[in-house]
């Protein structure tokens, strides 16, 4: 995903004089030859989020776009008032780029697990909020982020994650992609933990279920229209997300449920509050919260029936 | 002033008489801000970071033709776009502030960008004393030094009074002189009440080719009015029915 996001970053540089990128000290072996090219519109800001931002704000201020880029719990939790205030109040161009979403660095402890992020950000005015799953993804949403007046937060896995898509759908910031469409079950998924979503979706079918599935490739404009079209008919929503389910996708899907008067069992597939203290694999993280195909598949068919 | 704050029951009348005649000598004699030019991007920026002084920047907005009489005074009543912290949507406001400790990364983004751009505009910032307690605010200045934006001028409202404290019992005014010193800035002072000695400061700034420049300005809390002046309530009160012909008749005002 970095790879992709770094390669359009450079397309729209090319034809943008005005767009720059702040880095927060990161980006060893991603930013170099863009550093080299646009030593003027590269900024490392060093180890100083909160002026990261700011700094963002103001040159969106006075007419720049501005890409801001770090690993997710720095670029969002520590600079949170600057984003609330200078970015988000303001309607800003301010794109902010984080790396690491959910357990993508298990190992590094609770410190670096970005698991919170888009359910903080979903209660500022003015963000779009983007969670990629895959390559593809990343490069679609950047061929449009720029359309976008005001502020946006993308979410990135790190690298290597295994491309979802057959090839780049058409996608659309705001509106949810339907990947397959089936008549039993919903599931709804954003972000590379979509991929489980397409295996669990494989495997129903197999034992003679068809499921719809929706990639919330955008959590905010949150596609309400979407879900309830694909709810019709259907016996179980089941939700897919690497964030807390609180805050997050689960919590999204409910409340327009519940706010249209409808009523259906829905699974939430995703990090539950209580354990923050493992580090391990990414695999390992997600199967301490139930978040493993065998544990996921065999839930759904238990709630089956 | 003295009167809007009577009605409204709003705080920081003090802090508003200490920058005062700051924004009076910046807006009328030293920027380039117009209301004919303001939508430009190629002029002088002002930012007031001491959010909680932005009466008085109304005041001079509207003193400048930026705001009509009618919205000036509308401050503090329900509806209005004037709140006690500024916002964009009002005209002549560069960037909402509020939060102590964002204004100068803001100001310093916008001179990077202005330089970026081979614009000629300057970026004022006005700092409280308190203020340079926020990490954030040592952040800026280190950016700002590191990147020679020498179209940036920072102001520091030296009124020696905080919220709730003596500002030099928490942080010294050397010590934040300092910090700015060693990060690549120059530093003069100025006394912010004496507006011949304000003009001589801003005409000279840059101060030094290639680096940013800070104004420490001195200056008393609630200038102007004999019970107000250096009295830390005054960061929070507002004139009494009683007290406001008195305090109108100290700035030579007519009641
Ligand atoms: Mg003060």
């Amino acid at each position: 995903m970095r790879t992709a996001f770094v390669n359009e970053l450079e397309n729209i540089m090319d034809k943008d004089e005005n767009t720059f990128l702040l880095t927060g000290d990161l980006g060893f072996s991603v930013f170099e030859r863009l550093r080299e090219r646009w030593s003027k519109q590269y900024i490392n800001m060093g180890v100083a989020e909160q002026n990261m931002i700011g700094v963002a704000a103001g040159m969106a201020l006075t007419g720049k776009q501005v890409f801001v880029y770090s690993i997710i719990p720095f670029v969002v939790y520590r600079p949170f008032e600057q984003i609330r205030n200078d970015v988000c109040y303001q309607n800003l161009p301010v794109r902010l780029v984080g790396v690491g979403a959910g357990f993508s660095y298990s190992d590094a402890g609770f410190t670096h697990h970005a698991i919170e992020d888009y359910g903080i950000l979903r209660s500022f005015p003015n963000l779009t909020i983007l969670s990629p799953a895959d390559s593809l993804e990343v490069t679609a949403q950047m061929k449009q982020i720029n359309s976008l007046g005001g502020p946006s937060y993308m979410r990135l896995g790190r690298n290597g994650e295994p491309i979802l898509h057959d090839k780049q759908k058409f996608l659309k910031i705001g509106k949810a992609l339907e990947l397959t469409r089936g008549d039993d079950i919903l599931f709804v998924a954003t972000g590379s933990i979509l991929g489980k979503a397409i295996t669990i979706g494989k495997l129903l079918e197999s034992v003679g279920y068809t499921v719809t599935i929706l990639d919330y490739h955008t959590i905010k404009p949150f596609d309400d229209e979407s879900l309830l079209k694909s709810l019709d008919g259907k016996r179980l929503v089941v939700t897919f997300e690497e964030h807390l389910v609180t805050t997050g996708l689960y919590s999204l899907v409910a409340q327009t449920i519940l706010s249209n008067d409808l009523s259906i069992r829905i699974i939430p597939f995703g990090i539950g509050e209580s354990a923050i203290h493992y580090s391990g694999t990414r695999e390992y993280m997600l199967t301490q919260y139930g978040v493993s195909d065998q544990l996921i598949y065999e839930k759904i068919k238990k709630a089956l029936g | 002033m003295v009167r809007l704050h009577n009605r409204t029951h709003t705080s920081h009348i003090g802090s508003e008489f200490s920058s005062l005649d700051i924004m009076v000598e910046l807006y009328f004699d030293v920027m380039d801000i117009t209301p004919q030019n303001f939508s430009s991007l190629d002029r002088d920026y002002f930012i007031i970071s001491k959010g909680h002084a932005a009466p008085a920047l109304y005041d001079v907005l509207f003193r400048r033709g930026f705001i009509t009489k009618d919205a000036f005074e509308s401050y503090g009543k329900e509806g209005s776009q004037l709140a006690e912290h500024p916002k964009r949507e009002v005209f002549g406001v560069d960037t909402a502030t509020g939060s102590l400790g964002h204004g100068l990364s803001i100001a310093a983004g916008m001179a990077y960008s202005l330089k970026y751009s081979n614009m000629k505009g300057k970026v004022y910032c006005l700092l409280s004393d308190g203020e340079c307690q926020e990490g954030s605010t040592i952040e800026a200045a280190n950016f700002a030094g590191r990147m020679k934006l020498d179209n940036l001028i920072a102001v520091i409202d030296n009124n020696r009074l905080q919220g709730y404290e003596r500002t030099s019992n928490i942080q010294n005014i050397a010590s934040v002189k300092n910090k700015f010193e060693a990060s690549s800035w120059s530093v003069s002072e100025m006394n912010g009440h004496d507006f011949q000695d304000m003009r001589s400061k801003f005409l000279n700034t840059p101060f030094k080719t290639g680096e940013p420049s800070l104004l420490i300005a001195n200056t008393l809390k609630g200038k102007g009015v004999l019970e107000m002046e250096d009295k830390l309530e005054w960061h929070y009160k507002s004139p009494s029915d009683v007290e406001v012909e008195n305090f109108i008749k100290q700035l030579g005002g007519s009641t």
